[in-house]
């Protein structure tokens, strides 16, 4: 008899073990999936929130002689989103015609008075300004620019 | 055995009531988060259709000074049905920034205001160093009217 009682002792620890052991790896899995699903949800509503508009127009001089065979491309870009964007050359994907400007490029900087001129808040515009080669523009040109997901085209003449 | 079925089933039941409360949580904050974002969206959308400006007319004058300065001015009426912050209205002469212009509208002849009502105009003033060819005003929303500026002869003494 006293062996049924043993062995009987050894299932039931072993099923808790067992109980244990699948609880354990279902809450690391849950809590692993519900903090992706929340940083997840946090750069979608980013996305959503963020909002540019390039505010320049095409009709006045956009492209300034540099001297040293340069060109100075000026734009102005407004924040119409609600999200606070950093205003750092690494916010911004930047291309002018299909060409990819890299963050020494191009310079940003925020207009008006501001008290922080390191973020780019709603409302506030930024220039712009790419540093770029002669023989880069064409008759028409055109930048193409990203910001958190968000795509502005702009086309001029040179 | 009976009983170790039991105690095994229990821990396995209280595993997935902690599970359901950690899962639950954060999926109820994460599309809480996505749609207050989609709200805030539609709330700009209707705003950019609430909002429309037209550009009454837009001069500039020689001031005749030794700088060679001239000054712009623009006159823009708020054709929306939206009340437009005029701290929030950008000037773009020439492409280049205008760092706060003077404002007032002209109805009123207000210059302290920052509301700009729907029909009233409001006029633009600033001095630039270059003689300018192109204005653009932008509102909220990058709703924007531009235009040649036309200039403006000084009246014979």
């Amino acid at each position: 008899m006293a062996s049924v009682s043993t062995s009987h002792l050894i299932i039931f620890v072993a099923s808790l073990v067992v109980a244990a052991g699948v609880v354990g790896t279902l809450t690391t899995g849950v809590d692993r999936v519900s903090s992706a699903v929340q940083d997840g949800s946090l750069d979608v509503s980013q996305q959503v929130r963020t909002d540019v508009t390039i505010i320049s127009d095409p009709g006045s001089s956009i492209v300034v002689e540099n001297g040293d065979e340069e060109v100075d491309v000026t734009i102005h870009v407004r924040n119409t989103g609600s999200q606070t964007i950093p205003a750092r050359e690494s916010a911004i994907d930047m291309f002018l015609n299909g060409q990819f400007q890299g963050e020494e490029d191009f310079t940003i900087e925020v207009q008006g008075t501001t008290d922080n001129a390191d973020v780019w808040r709603p409302d506030e515009v930024v220039e712009i300004t790419i540093t770029a080669e002669e023989a880069d523009l064409d008759t028409d040109n055109r930048i193409f620019l990203t910001v958190n997901g968000d795509q502005e085209e702009f086309e001029f003449r040179s | 055995m009976g009983f170790s079925v039991s105690a095994s089933t229990a821990i396995i039941v209280v595993g997935l009531f902690l599970a359901f409360g950690m899962f639950y949580p954060a999926m109820a904050n994460s599309v809480d988060r996505v749609t207050d974002a989609h709200d805030d969206q539609a709330d700009r959308m209707l705003s950019i259709q609430n909002t429309a400006i037209e550009l009454e007319n837009a001069t500039k004058e020689d001031i005749g000074d030794e700088d060679g300065e001239w000054e712009v001015t623009v006159n823009v009426t708020n054709t929306g049905s939206t009340s437009i912050p005029l701290s929030r209205t950008d000037l773009l002469i020439n492409n280049s920034y205008q760092d706060e212009p003077e404002t007032m509208i002209q109805e009123t002849e207000d210059t302290e205001t920052d509301l700009w009502l729907p029909g009233e105009t409001a006029e633009f003033t600033t001095t630039v160093d270059q003689e300018p060819d192109r204005v653009s005003v932008v509102v909220t929303q990058g709703i924007r009217v531009s235009g040649e500026l036309e200039t403006v002869e000084e009246e014979e003494q």
